[in-house]
């Protein structure tokens, strides 16, 4: 395990907060949206979203100097995550057309 | 049941098909679990007075480590820093404590811990509470060592001796304006947490806390 | 249909364990206020009060206030889940006032007492000294026993009643919740094994078992103060338990990085901590979809009002502030420090107090029969003033705990010296202030709660037949 510069300490904080904060911004855009609570257009601010996550990660990953094989697959996480809120979604609206009829 | 129930069209909408799930990946995980906790008490159960003489390494030695010197230093294989032990040192005067007499006095020590309520101020291996020193290393801190200021506030010349008469007295030592309670500790259970904390210093923490072994020989001028 | 519910004695009992709860919760923030101005000022009760006997009764204090609130808000779902009334409801009653009467004794011998002679007698008498599981061995067997007579009530009540799927996870969640404390029961001089075990209750606990017991509240909840559809909810919450349990179990790694187990905790940990936001995720796409779908519409302003500031506490408080440090390259410097109480203000306060202080008003109101309980202006400074003080008491502890990671760790390498360095830097010391300040804050808001919980039923019904 790498030391790490004191000084890159606020970053990894800031990126690793970014990380979560951003992904919980993705996942709400994008259900308003789903649910047409807001215009579709601002699908684009979800996917942005999701765009400065991935960046908050990749950064995370190399201020905790992580490997680059590592921060790969961080990456690979990230797309996992992209694909996450949509089938949660499937599976919310699929369970409520099924057992609600109004 | 409602009448406009429908038969599951999908097994993403199954109850059955989520509540099996939820049994097979909680079963899956508590087994991995299991298997992994199987493993590590392997390796973390307390080593012999034998280990110590054939150089074998624990993860955490045994009690008779407190007749042997231990030091902490960097692994090039390791990345960091992991404990040492070395030749023969003298602890309260002895370096011939059998392995019963060492683990009766871990056995005092960390007892006094427990009843002494340590952990509610102190952290242990980082875990416990935030108003005092972590106690992982304190062995091995350079404030215990000759030159450090508890040798010299207590009028010792080793560690154990100096943690002794503290232990005993921690309010009339006190170095910064946060003190150290008077708890009661006697004089045998203050030797058995000296014994206990000499032990804990030498479990191999995988580099925790830190920097410790390379700020006493480089910023410590 | 009406709100209004049978007199069941489950209720009541119910009613008993929310009553001590809250009091427990109150005697948790006069402790911590106490503890909170010793890091300011060390002299105050110094060798009379130490701070070591005030933070083992705030932290106890809180454990057992949530396990009380828990139980009681069992004891209260069960009748109208089951539609019977608790069977063995007689053996429970009796065993609220045991297990009350033996946490008194545990507090006074704590207060009074404090500490013991290294000996056994005083692991099993006056204090176990092991961060949260203080409590004697006697208690603890005490505590067990108890807690056997409820799973026996749920288990009982449940087989005679009629089962749903909230009842099922409850009844699951209970016995690995009864079982997991037994680890805790025993003594060894290894520090290791020690604490490998300890983390098998706390983590076991808190990000597993409680984790789900809070997903059965959540369901219950939404089913009457939203009307949510119960079979949508029930499927909910088994794909909750699916991820939580999923993620949870083997996120134990990230406890495991530096007591003296082996490294290969390090990817474990790293591992499944990242994917302990994933049932966050599933709990905020869901949340969403059903107030976009409900359109607000609740018969419980201030239970629904806790119940947000649960969805956002927990996701703050678990999700960022736990991954901000989970990693074991930036854990090293952060295990240990100020940092993780700041998480454990925020998390403990987001997913468990707010649920529970929920499930308390959701009680209240159907205790009393109020078709619609609306939020009066107490209620919204108690949630209001709670949540700042603890968002607050977070933030400052972070920033302290930064301090440490900096200059202690980082800087000086963990040395005594180090720690006392950092524990006199004027940022550290600034976010000490800011935490007793904002746990003030929290008091009062404490204050108000108990104002509120006391006095909404009557004001409600009074607003009713107006």
């Amino acid at each position: 395990m790498e030391y790490l510069d004191p000084e890159s300490f606020l970053g990894i904080f800031a990126s690793a907060a970014a990380v979560i904060m951003f992904g919980a911004i993705y996942v709400g855009i994008f259900t308003l949206v789903k649910i047409e609570k807001i215009k579709p257009l601002y699908i684009a601010l979800a996917y942005l979203a999701w765009g400065v996550q991935t960046y908050s990660m990749v950064m995370l990953g190399t201020l905790v100097k992580s490997d680059p094989f590592t921060v790969k697959i961080l990456v690979a996480a990230m797309v996992g995550y992209l694909l996450v809120p949509h089938f949660i979604y499937f599976l919310v609206h699929r369970t409520h057309e099924r057992f609600e009829h109004n | 049941m409602s009448e406009d129930y429908k038969e599951p069209e999908s097994v993403w909408t199954s109850n059955r098909f989520w509540s099996r799930s939820a049994g097979w990946v909680t079963g899956f995980s508590a087994v991995l679990l299991i298997l992994l906790t199987m493993d590590t008490l392997d390796q973390i159960t307390i080593g012999s007075a034998k280990d110590l003489e054939n150089k074998v390494t624990k993860r955490v030695p045994s009690a008779s480590v407190i007749n042997y010197k231990v030091t902490y230093e960097y692994s090039d294989v390791r990345g960091h820093e992991v404990p040492v032990i070395g030749e023969k040192e003298l602890f309260f005067g002895r370096s011939d404590y059998s392995e019963a007499e060492a683990n009766a006095l871990l056995d005092k020590g960390k007892l006094t811990s427990q009843a002494k309520n340590c952990m509610n101020c102190h952290t242990l291996l980082g875990n416990g509470a935030y108003y005092a020193p972590d106690l992982t290393k304190a062995w091995l801190d350079p404030a215990w060592q000759a030159g450090g200021v508890m040798q010299g506030m207590t009028g010792t010349t080793s560690v154990d001796e100096a943690m002794s008469v503290f232990l005993q007295n921690p309010d009339k030592y006190a170095s910064h304006a946060r003190r150290m309670p008077n708890l009661g500790i006697t004089p045998e259970e203050a030797k058995g947490l000296v014994a206990f904390l000499k032990q804990m210093s030498s479990i191999d923490t995988n580099g925790f806390p830190r920097n410790f072994n390379k700020i006493q020989g480089s910023t410590q001028k | 249909m009406s709100i209004a519910t049978p007199k069941y004695l489950s209720q009541s009992l119910a009613m008993k364990y929310f009553f001590v709860a809250v009091v427990l919760f109150g005697a948790q923030l006069v402790m911590g206020l106490i503890a909170a101005y010793q890091f300011i000022d060390p002299e105050f009760l110094f060798n009379v009060f130490n701070f070591s006997t005030a933070r083992m009764v705030h932290i106890n204090a809180l454990v057992v206030w949530m396990l009380y609130a828990m139980i009681g808000s069992a004891y209260w779902m069960l009748p109208e889940e089951t539609g019977i009334e608790t069977v063995g409801i007689k053996l429970g009653t009796l065993g609220f006032y045991v297990l009350t009467l033996a946490v008194t004794v545990v507090v006074l011998v704590y207060i009074l007492v404090q500490v013991g002679p290294g000996t056994e007698a005083s692991i099993w008498l006056i204090n176990e000294g092991r961060e949260y599981l203080e409590a004697p061995r006697w208690a603890d067997i005490g505590i067990t026993v108890v807690v056997l007579i409820f799973v026996y009530n749920v288990f009982a009540t449940v087989m005679k009643g009629k089962r749903t799927g909230i009842t099922t996870v409850l009844m699951a969640d209970l016995i690995a919740l009864a079982g997991l404390y037994l680890a805790g029961m025993f003594y060894t001089s290894n520090i290791t094994m020690d604490q490998f075990w300890w983390w098998w209750v706390i983590h076991l606990w808190v990000e597993a078992t409680w984790e789900v017991f809070v997903g059965v509240l959540i369901a219950y909840g939404l089913i009457k103060v939203m009307h949510a559809n119960r079979q949508i909810v029930e499927m909910w919450l088994w794909i909750e338990v699916t991820m939580l349990f999923g993620s949870g179990i083997l996120g134990m790694g990230h406890h495991y990085f530096w007591i003296g187990t082996p490294e290969y905790w390090w990817e474990i940990g790293a591992l499944f901590s990242a994917l302990e936001p994933v049932p966050l995720v599933g709990m905020l796409v869901h949340v969403i979809y059903d107030m976009g779908k409900h359109n607000g519409k609740v018969n419980n302003g201030p239970a629904f009002n806790w119940f947000i500031v649960n969805a956002f506490g927990n996701f703050l408080g678990a999700g960022v502030w736990g991954f901000m440090h989970t990693l074991p390259q930036i854990n090293i410097y952060t295990h240990g420090s100020q940092f993780t109480a700041g998480h454990g203000h925020l998390a403990f306060y987001g997913a468990y107090a707010t649920i529970l202080i929920g499930m308390m008003y959701v009680a209240i109101q159907r205790r009393n029969g109020i078709e619609e309980m609306r939020s009066t202006s107490t209620s919204k400074w108690a949630v209001s003033l709670i949540t700042i003080g603890v968002l607050g008491m977070t933030v400052a502890l972070t920033l302290s705990g930064y301090v440490q990671a900096f200059v202690e760790r980082a800087e000086y390498g963990a040395t005594w010296d180090g720690y006392f360095i950092a524990q006199g830097a004027t940022w550290f010391t600034q976010g000490i202030d800011w935490r007793l300040a904002m746990g003030v804050v929290t008091f009062i808001g404490f204050l108000l709660l108990v104002k509120d919980l006391l006095t909404i039923a009557k004001r409600s019904k009074a607003l009713a037949n107006s």
